[in-house]
């Protein structure tokens, strides 16, 4: 249990191996069942949205083509060198929009696959949900609260699946980090942090001569559009947390600024949170744009371990004992002379040859081994392919995403009032 | 002949116990009964352990003269002993220097500025730049107890090893007149370059022959240079232990007075130039 390795093909196989993974991780369970599926009927997929995100997760779909039989029928987006770029990557073989209810409207169409830019997500999420399509949808959500509990109607209402892009969730570090935790090997968690620090202006060049490009292209820093840091980066870590602590916050406090890139820009360049639980631990949360020697970490402290995701590293509090060394090679050579009745050899003097476990646990021990090749944003989509296949959504898989846009967003809100904000009644889950 | 080995890690090497002829379960409870010992003297003297004794004084001794058992204070006395028959080689002062904490004047380390009171058993350090590190010391203790505490419980033959650089041995091999130790070429692990024979007697090596090896020349606080590894064959593994360090710093004077000072010794030094050994030996009476 110590090392679960994991290459793609396998993950199944080792999932399944670890009864407590399969328990753990509902949406698993649905790729086990996905080895024993019919594949002999294609899905079809659509593509709304091929800036850089969704086109990696259009050349995920392509890799992924054969192996569980999919096809990528139509890509969409408005912005023309996205769009033209969309139909090269697919030889012209999918049918490609510039309007997404276009897409929506076909027929042969099982699933679409969202990477607009967030402020988009909402709408988008709801026709197609309500045309009946499964939807894989990037994080976060959306833009406001409104827009994210809309979507996670429509997804109840509809039956539809609904899955959010947190491939973290599918990463073999962070599933052994959940066992780890479900185990009780870090003991109790009292106090989470985490976070992402860049350094530079998030900033994507605009075509030359179109300055009235700058919002398109740079949605992300207006705050109509997107909520920065909190949207972009810290929806992933505040999903690992809500996760591993198997709850919700039950508030949040924060504050934000823009203190370094003052170049017309909205949304803060740097903040810090710090959510609550209702027992007591906090998760402390900071992002930054103007320094990035910390880089990214989810820090997940218990009182008998801590676990770092981000680089694959476990400690304990406590350590158990080394195991007790070999013998020594000439202790061996003596102990068999006097067993045969020999007195020959001399024991080698020698400086120590060995050396005590103990700096191994200094440096903490690896959570998971990761194989060359993994990809836990490709697993995502092979799991999301599977619900569809199967018809309906897999338990707990869509909840992981809606916690995790929701406390963003008040976050975001908190920072923006300057006040504690505790969750709404109307975001609540019946 | 039936013979019983067994292994352990402690004070940050590997202990190793081989007693000939004695039936396991005997031997099982005498390695226990080692093991115990070897503990308590590690949570007494390790400076790596926060809660021990010596890191204790070490946190208290500036500001305060600090009581200490009866044991730890006899092991410091005798530390300073050393410090005085080795010519000021044998220093267990360096604690500082040793974890390479910067600008620590030569002039506030030294052992004589560790201060002792007989009558109330305590311990007080002249200066703040004193910080006890008893590396040097610990394993040849060790081994000086584990072989009395072997020798109260019935056994007359044993080889007894601490990282196979420290060797205590009890009577002689059950097939020989002797139990026999070599000494290889650090460079040419084939190549023998001297056999000692050990009855009721110890060994102990020192040498800065791997990266991590530092030995730290209490005169200036430098880290000593030049290649070599010494061995030093004595009755007793405390003083195999102390001096095989004390030998790697002396100067040839030095070296002169500690052979006056100490009787039974042997001791062999390996000079390496270009990976080429050059042996010196030395005897005193």
């Amino acid at each position: 249990m110590n090392n679960i390795k994991i290459t793609r093909r396998d993950f199944v196989g080792k999932a399944i191996a670890s009864g407590a993974l399969i328990m753990a991780y509902p949406w698993l369970k649905v790729m086990a069942e996905d080895q024993a599926m019919d594949y002999s009927r294609k899905v079809k997929v659509g593509i709304i949205g091929v800036g850089s995100r969704g086109l990696l997760l259009l050349h995920y779909l392509t890799e992924l083509s054969e192996s569980i039989n999919i096809e990528v029928v139509a890509v969409c987006d408005n912005y023309e060198p996205h769009y033209q770029r969309a139909i090269e990557r697919t030889s012209g073989k999918a049918k490609a929009f510039y309007d997404y209810q276009k897409v929506i409207e076909m027929d042969e169409i099982d699933a679409i696959v969202i990477a607009t830019p967030l402020f988009q997500h909402a709408h988008i999420t709801v026709d197609a949900l309500k045309a009946g399509k499964h939807v894989f949808c990037e994080k976060a959500m959306a833009r406001n609260l409104e827009d994210v509990k809309r979507m996670a109607d429509t997804h109840y209402s509809t039956g539809k699946v609904l899955q959010i892009g947190h491939q973290r969730m599918f990463d073999p570090r962070y599933l052994k980090a959940l066992e780890l935790v479900n185990a009780g090997e870090i003991g109790r968690i009292t106090q989470m942090r985490a976070y992402w620090h860049r350094n530079n202006d998030w900033r994507r060049p605009l075509p030359e001569g179109k300055p009235e490009l700058e919002r398109k292209i740079n949605w992300r820093l207006y705050k109509e559009y997107s909520c920065g840091l909190m949207t972009e980066l810290a929806s992933h870590q505040i999903q690992v947390a809500n996760w591993l602590k198997n709850t919700q916050p039950i508030s949040v406090m924060g504050t934000g600024s823009i203190n370094y890139w003052n170049d017309g820009r909205e949304v803060y360049d740097n903040v810090a949170l710090i959510y609550s639980y209702e027992d007591g631990t906090k998760f402390i949360y900071d992002s930054m744009t103007s320094n990035r020697h910390y880089g990214l970490e989810e820090q997940i402290m218990g009182d008998k371990g801590t676990l770092e995701m981000e680089v694959n590293k476990k400690y304990l509090e406590n350590p158990p004992p080394p195991p007790d060394p070999p013998p020594p090679a000439g202790i061996v050579q003596l102990m068999n002379d006097i067993q045969s009745g020999l007195f020959n050899d001399a024991i080698p003097l020698t400086n120590s040859s060995w050396i005590p476990e103990l700096k191994v646990e200094g440096n903490g021990l690896s959570i998971a081994e990761r194989e060359d090749g993994f990809d836990e944003s490709k697993v995502q989509l092979e799991a999301f392919i599977a619900s569809v296949r199967k018809g309906v959504p897999t338990t707990g898989v869509f909840e992981q995403g809606y916690w995790a846009s929701v406390w963003t967003l008040l976050g975001q809100q908190a920072m923006d009032e300057d006040r504690i904000i505790i969750l709404p009644n109307e975001m609540k889950l019946s | 002949m039936q013979v019983y080995q067994n292994t352990a890690s402690s004070m940050g090497t590997r202990f190793n116990l081989l007693l000939p002829g004695i039936d396991k379960f005997e031997c099982d409870q005498r390695f226990s009964s080692c093991l115990q010992e070897l503990n308590r003297l590690e949570n007494m003297l390790s400076c790596f352990i926060p809660t021990s004794e010596i890191s204790f004084l070490n946190d208290q001794a500036f500001n305060a003269p600090i009581k200490v058992s009866d044991e730890l204070f006899t092991i410091l006395n005798s530390c300073l002993t050393y410090y005085e028959l080795t010519e000021k080689t044998f220093d267990i002062s360096l604690g500082k220097i040793i974890d390479n904490q910067e600008r620590i004047l030569i002039e506030e380390i030294g052992a004589d500025k560790v201060l002792f009171n007989d009558k109330d058993k305590t311990v007080q350090f002249a200066s703040a730049q004193i910080k006890l590190n008893l590396g040097g010391f610990g394993k040849g203790y060790a081994l000086l107890k584990i072989r009395d505490l072997l020798i109260k419980l019935g056994v007359s033959s044993a080889f007894i090893s601490f990282g196979e650089s420290s060797i205590c041995c009890i009577g002689k091999h059950p097939y020989g007149d002797y139990w026999l130790v070599g000494i290889q070429d650090f460079y040419h692990k084939d190549k023998s370059i001297d056999t000692l024979k050990l009855v009721d007697q110890s060994v102990s090596t020192s040498g800065n022959m791997k990266v991590n090896d530092h030995i730290i020349n209490p005169a200036n606080g430098k880290v000593v240079t030049a290649k070599k590894l010494i061995t030093v064959k004595c009755n007793s593994p405390l003083d195999a232990e102390v001096l095989s360090t004390a030998f790697m710093i002396a100067d040839n004077l030095q070296k002169v007075k500690i052979l006056e000072a100490f009787s039974g010794l042997e001791i062999l030094e390996v000079t390496y130039n270009n990976q080429i050994a050059e042996i010196s030996k030395y005897k005193s009476q």
